[in-house]
């Protein structure tokens, strides 16, 4: 990519549009969270390499979601470390992608209300107790093992990842919530 | 909102043991059986389908927050295409070169000398075996873990290392019931995939393939892809391995150590029952004391030809008290050089040369300790540690930002670099760019003081006071890397230097090319 051509700065505008939406769809795959970025950068350098069968004027995120699914699933025979949660449920979730693509109307809806997503989740982090706060911080911000941070608020490890389980939870409602009252 | 209440009418469809699962997969970290559990419940029913959807998508969604910005990531894809299309090859090579550390002379014998090898064994080395194994099973009646009915079947193990000790031969294959090591190091490969680094003197017997009892001594296990399970039995509990890399160390005193490098362990102490061990945790135990913090764990460093063995440092700890805290600080005693881990808890970065400078001469060799990242954020943090003889200590620190006080105060700029490289997008990264690799470095400054004698020593917290820092909000506060620190032994001063009193530790940093 050392010239700088147009087509170079369309797939570089691409890449600063997708890259985000893109990171969520792996993740949703089963990807492990120390993968994600990895597997998504991968994504974008199989797809340079391809530019030229992508059809000009179809939907670009659709496509590099393909080609995600698909280096995840060569993901799967691969021997060794793997860089996803586990086989059968990163297998789960890959026919259940695949089911999605096929009516590209949802998978595309999806896509398209990520960033009132974000904005949504924001308010609701504000929104969080103190204590709920200072998990999400531990966990995502500073990516604490759920031993460790057991060990900070004097608990087991199991009590955090249940007490994870209920934040998402509420989070999710409370994006669901927000983006209704957006939406009415 | 409510976080800690049941969100909604979804949870009493789905049993709250699938909620367990699911959740325990989603942060990575899930018990045996909770992937067919999961799984199970994802084909059967709907609900346990939305509910991990919702689940996954929530956590997509904290995690690109918390993660890298888009320009970032942005650059770190140009990086990978450049490196993509140029050159590969080439790129590869010197990626190779640059990461490789020091050649490994470890061979096998040829196939034309392995039978010689093995006859030769059995003839030199069968009566020090003998031996040595009735020792063993003096020690092990002594020591009250020789149980008559696991006497043990032998195991098929491959030598793969051997240092120090003229007993094994790399290559060998042998059948042991019995591991008596007096002196030097040797790494054993099983048929599991599990590998042994044993440290003398050590003794142990096998009960199994996947079950070694320790009487003596230091193993260091990695139980590869498929040695789930194995544990390793000490007179004072098992350790029962999770899926992992981790350190067990028997003294002749009855007190076990036990330290976990990678994944978990679970420990198991007949006087306080099970407790789960994680990546960067150790803790100490006896027959009849529960397992209590291990402040630091010396890690083994397989460079050849260092003319001091012993470290200087000791008595590595820190103030960060919670029961349940559990993080041990690594020792690796002559360890600094250029690509060694620079943090426990970030397996990936590693201390480096500035791009086009050579890795500073002076630190080459020096004992290293390796903190945690995790404690850059506490303002009220305080290490201590012990050294042994005169030594120089140096502090390597975020070089964006200025120092605190007690650095400044105590210690002196020497103007020079290293790089902690290695870095994914993170917080403490942002503003970053990337390398030619598509990773990121911070720049550290060394800062360095001179003890004249053994001394204890204490540093304060990375954080900077409150009005320094570039706090945007509670989610998104920048603050400096932890510091890195590395001591190297200097020679005494004549005796009648200063006018220090006896077994007062010298305050004053001498100077050392002093910028700042």
């Amino acid at each position: 990519m050392s010239k700088k051509t147009p087509d170079n700065d369309w797939f570089m505008q691409q890449v600063e549009l997708e890259q985000s939406g893109l990171r969520g769809f792996i993740r949703m795959l089963g990807v492990r969270p120390e993968s994600v970025d990895d597997i998504a950068q991968e994504t974008f350098v199989v797809a340079y390499k391809k530019l030229a069968m992508f059809e000009r004027g179809t939907n670009f995120g659709a496509w590099l979601r393909t080609i995600a699914r698909n280096l995840v699933r060569n993901e799967l025979r691969r021997q060794g470390r793997r860089r996803v949660l586990a086989n059968e449920v990163a297998e789960f979730l890959l026919s259940r992608a695949d089911e999605k693509a096929s009516h590209p109307g949802v998978e595309v809806e999806q896509a398209e209300q990520r960033d009132q997503q974000v904005a949504a989740l924001r308010d609701c982090l504000r929104q969080l107790p103190e204590r709920s706060r200072r998990l999400v911080q531990q966990r995502y911000f500073e990516q604490l093992s759920l031993g460790v941070i057991a060990a900070y608020e004097n608990t087991n490890a199991n009590n955090i990842s249940q007490i994870l389980f209920r934040l998402r939870a509420a989070l999710s409602n409370c994006i669901q919530e927000r983006l209704r009252t957006t939406h009415s | 909102m409510n976080a800690s209440s049941q969100p909604d009418d979804r949870s009493n469809v789905t049993a709250p043991r699938c909620e367990e699962a699911i959740g325990r997969l989603v942060d990575g970290e899930p018990l045996p059986g909770d992937v067919a559990f999961v799984v199970e419940a994802l084909r059967q029913h709907p609900e346990a389908v939305a509910q991990f959807e919702q689940q996954l998508s929530i956590d997509a969604l904290l995690l690109d927050q918390a993660g890298p910005d888009a320009d970032a990531f942005v650059d770190s894809v140009r990086v990978a295409i450049e490196a993509e299309t140029s050159q590969p090859a080439f790129v590869q090579k010197v990626r190779a070169a640059i990461f490789t550390t020091a050649p490994n002379h470890r061979g096998k014998p040829s196939p034309s000398n392995q039978s010689a090898t093995n006859q030769s064994l059995w003839s030199g080395r069968a009566i020090r075996i003998v031996l040595a194994c009735s020792l063993l099973l003096a020690s092990l009646v002594a020591g009250g873990i020789w149980n008559a009915a696991a006497i043990g079947e032998p195991v098929l193990v491959e030598v793969d290392r051997s240092e120090g000790t003229a007993d094994f031969a790399v290559g060998d294959r042998l059948n042991l019931r019995t591991l008596v090591l007096p002196e030097g190091n040797v790494d054993l490969k099983l048929g599991s995939g599990v590998r042994l680094e044993c440290q003398a003197p050590l003794m142990a017997r096998f009960e199994h393939p996947m079950r070694l009892h320790l009487s003596r001594g230091r193993v260091d296990v990695d139980v590869g892809e498929d040695g789930f399970g194995f544990t390793v039995v000490t007179p004072a509990g098992e350790v029962v391995d999770l899926g992992t890399k981790f350190s067990v160390n028997a003294s002749a005193d009855g007190e076990v150590r036990v330290a976990v490098f990678s994944g978990q362990v679970e420990l198991r102490h007949k006087q306080s029952g099970a407790v789960n061990l994680f990546d960067g945790e150790a803790v100490r135990l006896t027959k009849s004391q529960a397992p209590r913090r291990l402040h630091s764990v010396e890690i083994r460093n397989r460079r050849v030809g260092d003319s001091r063995q012993t470290a200087v440092i000791s008595g590595v700890s820190d103030n960060v008290e919670a029961p349940k805290v559990r993080r041990f600080y690594g020792l690796v005693p002559c360890g600094m050089r250029d690509g060694v881990r620079a943090f426990r808890d970030r397996r990936e970065t590693r201390w480096q040369a500035e791009p086009g400078d050579a890795f500073p001469e002076e630190l080459v060799g020096a004992d290293l300790i390796q903190p945690f990242q995790q404690h850059r954020f506490r303002q009220d943090f305080r290490m201590t540690f012990t050294t042994s003889q005169a030594s120089r200590i140096y502090v390597f620190y975020d070089a964006r930002y200025s120092p605190p006080d007690w650095l400044a105060r105590d210690f002196v700029n020497t103007g020079r670099r290293i790089l902690s490289s290695g870095w994914s997008p993170n917080t403490v990264t942002r503003g970053l760019q990337p390398d030619a690799w598509g990773t990121l470095a911070i720049p550290h400054n060394i800062w360095c003081r001179d003890l004249i004698q053994p001394a204890t020593i204490t540093l304060g917290p990375p954080v900077l006071p409150e009005h320094d820092l570039n706090t945007t909000s509670e989610f998104e506060a920048v603050l400096p890397s932890m510091y890195g620190i590395a001591v190297q032994p200097i020679a005494p001063p004549p005796a009648n230097i200063g006018s220090k009193q006896p077994g007062q530790p010298r305050a004053k940093a001498i100077p050392v090319a002093a910028k700042k």
